[in-house]
Formats: structure tokens, sequence, C-alpha cells
């Protein structure tokens, strides 16, 4: 079974290669029928790599040992659901679950614009199945045949590293079969840590689509704003799925980790967070190529650096690359993706400058402020948050590199860096959709502004003033936190004022016009005009978003204490008052098989009166010989309490717990619905007769076959 | 409120005064009991965080729960209830086992282009904006889109129509 899946991933990398020759000779050649049989092999690239993967996870399932990616990351204790998502659970495993994605929206595009933008339809071969082909050769073991050449000629150490690959083929076949298998890391055993990485993966591999068509684009010298009307939605539902793995991730570490945080800047975050804040910037800046003609340069420049970034994060969070240089030398992965990267930044680069005299601008910026410069200025902003994440994550390398000088770049570092940055793009979200194309004159820029601002000053000025207040703003003793967070409040005020009243202004023209009740009328608006709506709810998403950020970042409190039974610990919350946890009783819990569970219960009071009974328990994994602590929560909207049993003594005659108050962090979860769903809208298909606008161009590739 | 009603500036001089010297002297008091005092876990915690886990990634020793961590929040411990300070701490880790372990590189050498390359990167893009906005402002427009593809939806329509008909 696991040679019929190995010969499946070899013929598909065959037929990848072929596809992406075949695909750049039918468009050089003007060849109709060779472009034809490029599709055909992409489809077929499909079609293999889905066996491939039904056979990785009947092998899985079946806990077929002898095959070294199953012994590797399942066991027999482990349930049937654990085995199929054991996936995506290490390497081989994930490299080919990316490459089944990314062979599935390569088949997908094709398919879907075979009839209307066939000009682009080759170059997106191309670039789709070279991709493909580079990220199956890595787990196919062909690289492993370069060892004995590269021995010959005496290059030992890359010799080894590329020897190194042959296990990393999710057949491989070990010389005997193990009795069992080492299982799955325990921490990736939560749902949150199950979707989160298919998630992340179609939200990195959907962007390949704009990337094709934006070099095919180039290539063709089609570079209107066409590309980017047919990407618009591939766009965004890549967006979306990359936001929705941030949150999910950030989820999983706070409801798993342990450590009462979501956010810790490591690597593979950032690895995460970097594609997602140069594709922010893009998504805003072709609305201004569509609009206005302009930008035409720029945001090929930012679909480039974000699909090297995809490459890039794929390549970080895979191979651990930025915790230390020398575990990128163990074997060929590492060398092989930054080659690939760099030839892939280089060939678009160099493509875009050959092309620069087609992308000239079609309008100029008439005023500062305008809504142009206002998206130059956020996307300017996007790029520095993003260059402080780059440099600050692959610091630890250069330093190594430069100065011999190992070094740790943590959250303290991009949290004064970028948190100030991030405040200011808060800022240009409220004042950008005020904004008018080209020029605003003072008066009307006034007059929109002038309720928002109010409400804003209002906020700060009562949280400021009013002494009852006092207690939202600032924590006991850290007098010099109130301006700033204040300030804050106020400006997350004055964003939602702006974003109400653009909604308020939309249903109240309706109803005058169409007399339609408020409901109808705010439902009408935001199915009418799903882009610019959607678009508003996503930055009331990204408002909510920052107010648990904020509140999380400036008022958690947290305190750690060894409780004897029957004593108790206090802990108060910067919003609510004081909690009293007394520490009742330790137990061992019922778990499965291979997982030893003790939880210690405590009971939660205020003012005396006794409001919850929490369990926080510690998991022991046997097999994996690790450690998880389960946290106990309870959750309200002003804030979590959130309780970790550390350790205990003698049998639990005494344990260790820390507890934390995260004031407003249920709004972060919160916004990120709120997010998607404003999405979601923006992303929702349009009906057919709005579709006509996208209109065929002339066609170079003539008489196509199959028609 | 003011019963200093006479010479209101130098009552609230006089009372800022004082009210500096009392939190002072509050702030001695609590130190040094600290120091007396076994220290709480809250205050290993707090110069833990500061301290990044030696033999895992990305996470600090209040957090980590590896038995290495365990051992350096024992010292720290140790370490204040001797009466060193948050920072002698630091660096008593710092030299003996590298600047790596803390969570942010300390401001000397070559550790300094850390913050020194983003404050040179905001001065490079500010400049950036303000020349692109200028030269974009500037510059003469193309006249038309030349290199648009030919979009004519009445002559589409017309070849549709002329399609159906044919038929």
């Amino acid at each position: 079974m696991a040679d019929l899946g190995y010969a499946a991933l070899l013929l598909a990398l065959v037929l990848a290669v072929y596809a992406s020759v075949a695909a750049a000779t039918g468009e050089r050649r003007r060849a109709a029928e060779l472009v034809l049989s490029a599709r055909n092999a992409a489809l077929a690239v499909a079609a293999l790599l889905t066996i491939a993967v039904a056979i990785e996870i009947y092998l899985l399932l079946s806990g077929d040992f002898r095959t070294f990616y199953v012994a590797q990351v399942t066991n027999r204790a482990m349930p049937d659901f654990f085995k199929v998502t054991a996936l995506w659970g290490s390497q081989a495993g994930s490299l080919l679950f990316w490459a089944w994605l990314m062979s599935l929206f390569g088949a997908a595009v094709v398919l879907g614009h075979w009839g209307r933008m066939r000009v682009f339809v080759p170059t997106v071969i191309v670039v789709t199945q070279i991709t493909l082909a580079f990220f199956v050769s890595l787990i196919s073991g062909v690289w492993a045949l370069l060892a004995y050449p590269l021995q010959l000629l005496g290059q030992s150490t890359a010799a080894q590293m590329m020897a190194e690959m042959e296990t990393l083929n999710p057949f491989y076949q070990l010389g005997f079969t193990p009795n069992d298998g080492t299982g799955l890391n325990p921490l990736l055993r939560h749902w949150g840590m199950i979707i989160h990485p298919p998630v992340l993966y179609l939200g990195f591999v959907g962007f390949v689509v704009p990337f094709a068509f934006a070099i095919a684009a180039l290539v063709t010298r089609q570079t209107g704003d066409l590309w980017i009307r047919v990407t618009r939605r591939w766009t965004l539902v890549a967006w979306l799925f990359l936001s929705m793995g941030l949150l999910l991730g950030m989820w999983w570490a706070y409801g798993v980790l342990g450590w009462g945080g979501y956010w810790a800047w490591d690597p593979v975050e950032n690895a995460a967070l970097m594609p997602w804040l140069t594709g922010t910037a893009f998504l805003h800046s072709v609305m201004i190529q569509e609009k206005r003609g302009m930008f035409k340069v720029w945001n090929m420049a930012l679909i480039i650096i974000t699909y090297g970034l995809v490459i890039f994060g794929t390549f970080i969070t895979r191979s651990g690359v930025v915790s230390s240089v020398h575990s990128f030398a163990q074997s060929g992965v590492g060398p092989l993706f930054l080659i690939f990267v760099a030839v892939t930044f280089i060939y678009s680069v160099v493509l875009l400058f050959d092309r620069l005299d087609s992308l000239r601008s079609e309008s100029v910026l008439d005023s500062m402020f305008s809504r142009e410069a206002i998206f130059l200025l956020n996307n300017l902003l996007f790029l520095a948050v993003f260059f402080v994440t780059f440099w600050g994550t692959l610091f630890p390398v250069v330093s190594e590199l430069l100065a011999g000088q190992k070094a740790i770049v943590g959250p303290p570092f991009f949290n004064q860096v970028a948190g100030p940055l991030f405040a200011a793009l808060v800022v240009l979200m409220g004042i950008a959709p005020l904004m008018p194309w080209r020029r605003a004159s003072r008066e009307r820029l006034l007059r929109m502004v002038v309720w928002p601002a109010v409400g804003g000053i209002a906020v700060t000025g009562l949280l400021l003033l009013v002494p009852g207040l006092r207690q939202f703003t600032v924590l006991p003793g850290t007098q010099l936190r109130l301006v700033p967070v204040t300030l804050f409040y106020g400006l997350l005020t004055f964003v939602v004022a702006t974003i109400g009243l653009e909604f308020w202004r939309g249903v109240r023209t309706r109803r005058r016009a169409t007399g339609e009740g408020s409901l109808a009328a705010l439902v009408a608006l935001i199915s009418h005009n799903r882009r610019r709506y959607g678009g508003y709810l996503i930055h009331l998403g990204v408002v909510l978003i920052a107010l648990g950020v904020v509140g999380t970042s400036f008022f958690k409190v947290e305190t750690q204490r060894n409780l004897a039974r029957g004593e108790s610990l206090t802990i108060v919350s910067p919003l609510t008052g004081a909690y009293t946890l007394t520490y009742l009783s330790f137990s061992t819990l019922p778990a499965p098989d291979d997982v030893r569970r003790t939880g210690a219960s405590l009971m939660v009071q205020r003012d005396g009166q006794t409001i919850d009974l929490i369990q926080p328990s510690h998991d022991f994994y046997m097999t994996q010989g690790q450690a998880m602590t389960i946290p106990a929560m309870r959750h309200t909207l002003a804030e979590d309490l959130y309780v970790i049993l550390a350790g205990w003594e003698d049998g639990g005659a005494s344990a260790t717990f820390k507890a934390f108050v995260e004031p407003l962090v249920n709004w972060l979860w919160i916004g990120g619905l709120v997010f998607i769903v404003g999405t979601g809208i923006a992303a929702w298909p349009r009906r057919a007769d709005e579709r006509a606008s996208l209109v065929e161009p002339a066609m170079p590739v003539r008489a196509a076959a199959g028609q | 409120m003011g019963h200093n009603n006479r010479r209101p500036a130098q009552g609230v001089l006089l009372r800022a005064c004082s009210g500096l010297l009392l939190v002072t002297l509050a702030m001695l008091v609590t130190v040094s009991l600290a120091r007396s005092q076994e220290p709480s876990a809250d205050d290993v915690n707090r110069v833990a965080k500061q301290l990044s886990c030696p033999t895992c990634t990305g996470i600090n020793v209040a957090d980590c729960p590896t038995e290495t961590c365990a051992q350096w929040r024992a010292k720290i411990g140790e370490l204040l209830a001797e009466g060193k300070t948050d920072q002698e701490i630091l660096d008593y880790f710092a030299a003996r086992y590298g600047d790596h372990v803390l969570q942010v590189p300390p401001t000397r050498g070559f550790f300094v282009t850390v913050w020194l390359v983003p404050i040179v990167g905001l001065i490079v893009g500010i400049t950036a904006f303000l020349y692109l906005a200028r030269r974009w402002s500037r510059r003469v427009p193309l006249p038309s889109a030349d290199n648009e593809p030919i979009v004519d939806e009445y002559l589409q329509r017309v070849e549709k129509d002329l399609g159906a008909w044919k038929q």
C-alpha cells in the first residue's frame, strides 16, 4: 500500500514538472494543444496527490508502523480522529498536505478560469506547478539521490544533508516493524491545534493564486487591473483563512499552553503574521489601482513579497532555523527552501523591473488629504510592522552569523516597537473611510469627523475626570499608563463612531429612498455593497480585537502562591475587584489510557459569596513522558479568571497555583468572529449579472482546442 | 478641599513634596521588608519573566515548566533573599550563561543594532512616504491606459448576437 502511495507521489512530481514545461512552451509558441496538455497534467497531479493523501491516511489509521512517518506520529492508544489529523503532525506529512492543498487550488483556478481568462492560464500553470514540483520533490526522496555524487565531489557535509532527506518521505519504509509508534505530541491533541494548521495552510496556499496571476499579468503584459479583479475573491479567501489560522493559533495558545497569554512573538507565530501583514497591505492598495489606476508597481511588489513570505513561513514553521543556525544544517530542507525562495523572489523582481514601462500610473496624487494618500500611509505602516517583525525574528540569526553572539529577541522588543505602529494603524482605520478619493475639502472632512471626534474626546475625558471610572483605566501604582490608555480608548470610540455613522447614513438614505424598515434597510445595504460594508465590519472586528489586546497587555494581573488545603489566595481584578480562591481538594481524574490526569478543586469567592468551583488539572502523557497543564477558566465579558496548577507536594497536601485575571480578553475572540463574518460578507460571490463586469481580454492563445 | 486658601500654590507644592517623601519612605520600607523576608513567588516571577528558558524556545523562565527553569527560579529566589536587585540577578545569569538568556539583548556592542535598525527604518519610511507622495503628485499621468485590454461591451454584444443569428 505504501508503495502505491509513493508511486503516486513520484508520478505527481514528474507530471508537475511536465505541466510547467509544457505550459511554458505552449505560451511561448502559442501552441494551444500544449497548454491543454499542461492543464490536464495539472489536474492529474491534483488527482495523484489526492490518492497519496488518502493512502497516507489509510496507513495512519491502520497503524502501519513499518512506515516511518506512521511510527513517528501515531501510536496504538491514540483515537482514530487524532490518527487522521497526525497527517499534519510532523514535517513529511504536513509538506504532503501542503502540496495536496496547493494542487487542489491549482486545479480549481485553472478549471475556473479556463473559459474566461485563458490569456493568464499558461503562466498560472507554470507558477503553481513549479512550486508544487518543488514541494513534492522535498518529500519524494529524490534529493537523496544527490548524496552519492556530492560524496564523490568531496562535499561530504552536503552529501550528508541530502542523505538525511530520504526519511522525509511520508511513505519511507523502516527495515523492521516497530511494536508501537511514538505518538503525536500531546500539545497538539487539542481541537484548536487540529484545525489550526489546515486553516493556516489554506491561507498560505491560497496566496499562490494572486501571485500566479500577477506573474501572468507581467509575462503577458496585461498589467491593467484585470488580474486584480479576477483574483480579488481568491485573495480575500486566502486572507480569511490566514486570519482564522492566526486567531485559532492564539486561541489554542491561550487555552492549552497554560501561561495566560495568546501571543508570544515566537518565530513560528511571526512567520504566519508576516504574510498576513503584507497581504493586508496588498488588499488595501489594490483598491487604489481598481479605482484610480495608481500604485501598480507597488501592488506587484506587495504580492511578490507576500508570496515569498508564505514560502518562507512554511519553511520557518517546518525547519526551526530561527531557534538556532545549527538546526538549519541538519537536513537539506533548509538550504533547498532558501534557494527556492531566493530564486522565486529574484525572478519575480527581475520580471517586475523588466515590465516597469507598462506599469505607469494613470493618475496623480491630487492631495495629501485624500484616500489615496491615507492608503499609502496605511501601506507603509503595515510594511513597517512587517519589517520590525522580520528584523526581530531574524536578529538572532544575524547576530550569530555576523557578530558570533547568540541573542534572543523576546516579546518586550516587539511590543515596544510594533505596539505604537499598530496604534497608528487603528487611527488611520478611523480616518480613511471618511476620506474621499482625490481630494477632501476641509469643510466636508470636518463635518464628517466632528461627531466621532466628539465621542472619542468625551470618552477620554470621562475616563480621565470621573473618579469612579478611573478603575477602568489604571492599575493601582501605575499612574503613568493613565494617559496613553485613556487616549487609546478614546481612539477606539472614534473608530467605532465613524463606522457606526457610515452604517447609519447608508440606512437613512435607503429608508428615504425605498421606505424600508431599519432592519430591512440594513440588510439590503450590506447585501448590495458587500465589499464596503463587509470591510467596515472587518474594521469593527479589529477594534474589538484591539480592545482585548489593550486590556490584556496593560491590565493583566497575575499571582502565584503555594497553598495548603483550606488556604486561600486573593487576586485583585482591576475591573471588578478581588477574587478569593480556596484550595479544597486534590484528586486523580478519569483520562485516556496513556494519560495520568490530576486535578485540584478551588472555590472561587467574591465578597464572601461563593460564585464558582473550578478545577485546573495536569496531564502526564506516559508514552512521551510529557506533561501538560490544563487551565481552568471562568469567562465573563469583563474578564477571564484563569488558573493553572503549577505543581504539588505530598500527594496534594499542598499545591502551587498561578492565577491570572485577563481583562477584556473575550472581546478579542468576539472581535475575531466579527472579523471573520465581515470578511465572509466581503468575499461572498456576486450574482451572475454583476459578474458581467469581468470581461475577457483579447486572447493571444488562439484556436484553443477542446472547444 | 483647600483649607490652605491663603497661599494655594505653596500649599500644593508642600503637599506634593511631603507626598513624594512619604512615597519614597514607603518604598524604602517595602524594599527593606522584602529583603529581610523570603521573596514571594510573584517576586521571583517578576525577574524570571525577563529571562529566556535556556533549553527551549520562545518561553520565559517564569512560564516554563521544565526542571532547568524550576532550578533557575529557585536560584532567583536565593539571590533575591540575599538582597540582590533585579538587574544584578539578570547580570548574574547573563554573565554565567551568556546574553542569550535575556529576553531582550543588552544595549551594547552589536546588540545595539536591534534597536537602531527599526529607528533607521522609521526614518527611511517617513522619508520614502514624503518623497513618493511628492513625486506622485507632480507626475504627468498617462492620458489613457493603452495597455488595458480592449473591452468593448457593445462590440461583444454585436458579436454574440451575430453568433446567435448565424446558428
